[in-house]
């Protein structure tokens, strides 16, 4: 019964995000650095645990949908003490038709933290239930915070 | 003319009694003297005996005292020659073969330092906490079977282990079986001891160390004792009532089941304790994870806590 609420309450809000995430109609185009992006978005987020850089060896652990055939370059800062579920994410797809898979693989994470989070940690939950993921060209931006308000604001900049 | 001389001759007087009298009343004298002088000699000796034993009940207990003392002066000297025999014997036997330490099994002390290359063929397994280890990177040559969230009730039977490409999980014990584990490290407990209590939790311990046996026999098995927790962070957050004091006495339990089964513990969290007893304020934001800084603190324990022949 508890599966069937957590396949249902992803499949919501999966839906919720398709329909709710950013996608950029207007393409500039503009080449941004995944690095340098991240970084900013993520020192314009207030959260209260220590975020580590992800790495080759675990990003698809993180990410279980992670495939490096349509992700070119990655930057994931994460809680990996699992003490919250505070993450800043910056990811470019390899070309236009990769970007469907990579936002997929993002709201796969989502849905896998919801799975573990609602009955361990469900004061985590609010973090995971207004998602911030915002797709601009080939880059999608995912990120988990009390306030995403800034960083959304500190992404978008980025283009200008 | 001849003189009759008279001849005055005294009556013969009959000295029998009075002679038996003296006798008697001298053996009489005698005697006494001789009972006095015992008596005073007897109590002379008592006291040379128990000089410092006034009463009579503190004089039995002394002599009681004092005949243990012999009883373990004679045990002391067979021990004396029975170590000496056994020192003959290891001498004996050094000189004849060299055979390997005793294995000591339960509570592991501080050992030679190893290698990170000692991890290579080791497994964690464990929560949300063990997860960490491969979140912050920290031991990439060994293998992770952890998951957020799944305790000692749920290990057995969950399926949240990633088996490649597949899409059906596996259960971290079938994940195990896949490995070719030597050293397997176990943290669990944490989740679930709140409502579980100590008791119940080593009972379901107890019967996932017995699977992990089953699956890999050969394997250096470590139990890791349940990290302390701040109390009042950890409450604050998960609404539960676990409290140190219950983590301690769980970890006591877990010690005599390594012992036991022959399986090694270890106690990384005794670097994690502040001086209160539990984990530092600025180290968790919920009590109950911790940051980089002392996965490294706990890897540096490994490595100094480690079998290098079983």
């Amino acid at each position: 019964m508890k599966k069937l609420i957590t396949i249902m309450m992803a499949a919501v809000m999966t839906l919720g995000l398709m329909t709710g995430c950013g996608n950029e109609t207007s393409n500039s185009n503009k080449e941004i650095s995944v690095s340098e992006t991240a970084e900013k978005v993520l020192k314009s987020t207030t959260v209260i645990a220590e975020l580590v850089e992800a790495t080759d060896n675990n990003i698809d652990i993180i990410y279980s949908k992670y495939n490096t055939d349509y992700v070119a370059e990655y930057k994931v800062y994460t809680c990996a003490s699992k003490a919250t579920c505070e993450e800043v994410a910056l990811f470019k797809a390899k070309d236009d038709q990769s970007v469907d898979k990579v936002k997929e693989m993002v709201l796969q994470r989502v849905n896998d933290l919801i799975e573990e989070t609602e009955n361990y940690n469900p004061a985590e939950m609010p973090k995971l239930e207004s998602p911030l993921v915002l797709v601009k060209d080939r880059y999608v931006l995912l990120v988990l915070a009390d306030d995403t308000a800034p960083a959304e604001k500190a992404f978008r900049e980025s283009f200008k | 003319m001849s003189k009759n001389r008279k001849i005055r001759r005294t009556k013969k007087q009959n000295v029998f009694p009075q002679f038996c009298l003296i006798t008697l009343m001298c053996l009489l004298i005698s005697g006494g003297i001789a009972y006095g002088w015992q008596s005073i000699e007897d109590k002379r000796n008592e006291n040379e005996e128990q000089p410092y034993s006034p009463s009579e009940h503190s004089s039995a207990q002394s002599s009681n005292e004092s005949s243990e003392l012999t009883e373990n002066q004679s045990q002391s000297s067979e021990k004396t020659e029975s170590d000496s025999q056994n020192s003959e014997d290891v001498q004996s036997s050094e000189s004849s073969e060299e055979k390997p330490e005793p294995k000591k099994y339960g509570l592991l002390g501080e050992t030679e330092r190893v290698r990170s290359n000692y991890f290579d063929d080791a497994v964690f397994i464990g929560d949300s906490i063990t997860t960490g280890i491969s979140l912050y990177d920290i031991m990439p040559n060994a293998d992770v079977l952890a998951h957020t969230g799944i305790n000692l009730q749920s290990i057995l039977t969950a399926e949240v282990i990633k088996d490649g490409d597949n899409e059906k999980k596996l259960t971290i014990l079938q994940a195990l079986e896949k490995t070719d584990a030597n050293k397997i490290y176990i943290m669990l407990g944490a989740n679930g001891l709140a409502f579980l209590g100590a008791e119940e939790t080593v009972k379901y311990y107890n019967m996932f160390v017995d699977e992990v046996i089953k699956t890999k026999p050969d394997a250096i098995i470590y139990v890791q004792s349940i990290f302390p927790i701040h109390e009042e962070k950890f409450t604050q957050r998960y609404k539960g009532n676990l409290t140190n004091k219950i983590i301690d006495e769980t970890n006591e339990l877990l010690m005599k089941m390594c012992e036991e089964k022959e399986i090694y513990y270890i106690n990384p969290g005794e670097v994690f304790k502040d001086e209160n007893g539990g984990l530092m304020s600025d180290v968790t934001p919920d009590g109950l994870h911790f940051n980089s800084e002392y996965y490294t603190k706990w890897m540096d324990y490994l490595k100094t806590h480690a079998i290098t022949n079983k």
